[in-house]
């Protein structure tokens, strides 16, 4: 393979084929982002932006072993509004967009709150309680009308 | 006056007799008095140019993305949208097309990257004329004039677009394989229970009896679902980085992902910012070229 610049700063490949006959090609761009997928990439610079010390992504990280779990009772601390509190009844990982599931009685009328946990305006989340025994599920949505269901947390904390 | 359009020819008849030679502005002309009007040739409604001139182009070429997934946006107002990240890599102008030579004016371009082995040697040497690497998918944007083209070489970066601006995204959607009438045009199908039987899902009638005798053409029939073209208009551009070659844009984007979408500035009404107004007086110059 012969290389030499051709007058556009483009590098200019001579390339052989089996018919025998040189073709002239032209090398492609640098590639962006140091060949980095884009994906990854956006999905990085959005936890930069978003998180940039990682507290956030600690909260969901699989290998932290006080991470937040289904069963436990957080309080939301926002930036522009009053803190909100409940039990986690779910919690869906999906990068930035990930959220959290709290249930909470207000009034006696149960309240499901989807939380996005990345969310600008969520300064942190605090754990107020753990269970002494996790129930053995990831989801909790079957206790909600039944007899396992969350009284009213900001009375009983 | 070379325009010649139905509502234009009698006015500006009028307009031109006024302008002879020996006549005031004021006297009454009698028609048979006039020997000549010098007037223009009359533009074939059928004709390649007047189609052109009948069409609702853009005035600059769009560009070549890729779809790469989706993801969210915060906004300034705190709220979170729905994003699809769509990529421009190695997208560059392949060559122009214009009326004297192709009876229109339109940009094509190239985006990716294909194995110079795996392409066809006709399509390498017109790769070479545009000093740019082989493409994975070409495609063309008509524009309106020879102001929109782009000389071939030039790379198009995801700045063209600007944040806050519409575009409409044109791409395959998603194959569905054969379809019935349920699922391809969301037909009811019928009952479940009550003595149906072998007939849960089906379109049912398909038309009347003796008096057309026939289905008329366009029925809605279980048939093959998706991988066509699709347009999505007017979706806004979110977040635009040049530098690392992407851009958001708000909701979704048809086609799966990984696949080629073209990309360009709204052309319905939510864009008429950008489309230009003057579409007047573009007629006679765009025909001397």
């Amino acid at each position: 393979m012969l290389c030499s610049f051709s007058s556009q700063t483009r590098r200019l490949l001579l390339r052989s084929f089996s018919t025998s006959r040189n073709v002239h090609i032209f090398e492609q761009l640098p590639p962006k982002r140091s060949g980095e997928k884009l994906m990854s990439y956006v999905k990085n610079a959005q936890y930069q932006r978003l998180d940039p010390n990682g507290s956030k992504r600690n909260l969901l990280s699989a290998e932290n072993s006080s991470r937040l779990r289904a069963d436990d009772i957080v309080t939301i601390i926002y930036k522009d509004q009053k803190p909100i509190t409940g039990q986690i009844l779910a919690i869906k990982r999906q990068g930035i967009s990930s959220n959290i599931l709290i249930r909470n009685k207000v009034g006696g009328v149960g309240v499901d709150i989807s939380v996005p946990l990345f969310h600008p305006n969520i300064l942190r989340v605090d754990i107020v309680r753990r269970p002494i025994k996790y129930r053995p599920r990831a989801k909790h949505y079957y206790i909600k009308g039944s007899r396992l269901d969350v009284g009213d947390i900001n009375k009983t904390h | 006056m070379s325009l010649s359009f139905f509502g234009c020819t009698v006015f500006r008849r009028m307009e031109s007799t006024m302008k002879i030679a020996g006549f005031s502005n004021r006297q009454i002309i009698s028609p048979g008095a006039i020997p000549f009007i010098n007037s223009g040739e009359p533009l074939i409604q059928k004709s390649p140019e007047a189609r052109r001139m009948r069409k609702r182009l853009l005035e600059r070429p769009g560009l070549i993305a890729v779809k790469r997934g989706m993801t969210c946006y915060f906004d300034n107002k705190g709220r979170r949208i729905p994003a699809t990240v769509l990529e421009v890599d190695q997208c560059e102008v392949l060559q122009n097309k214009t009326v004297k030579k192709n009876g229109y004016y339109a940009v094509q371009m190239g985006a990716g990257f294909r194995k110079p082995e795996n392409e066809t040697k006709s399509m390498l040497g017109h790769y070479r004329e545009a000093k740019v690497s082989p493409k994975a998918f070409v495609a063309e944007f008509e524009v309106k004039s020879k102001d929109g083209l782009i000389p071939p070489g030039t790379e198009i970066k995801a700045d063209r677009f600007k944040v806050g601006q519409l575009v409409d995204v044109i791409s395959h959607c998603k194959g569905k394989g054969f379809a019935g009438g349920m699922k391809r045009w969301g037909f009811h199908g019928g009952r479940a229970t009550h003595g149906v039987s072998l007939s849960h899902r089906t379109i049912g009638s398909t038309g009347q009896n003796t008096d057309p005798a026939r289905v008329f053409p366009g029925k809605k029939m279980p048939g093959h679902m998706g991988d066509i073209s699709h347009t999505i208009f007017n979706l806004e551009v979110l977040d635009v980085n040049a530098e690392k070659g992407y851009f958001l844009v708000k909701g979704c984007v048809s086609g799966s992902n990984g696949s080629y979408i073209k990309v360009r500035d709204a052309l319905k009404s939510y864009g008429s910012h950008i489309i230009s107004d003057k579409s007047s007086s573009g007629a006679s110059k765009e025909k001397e070229n």
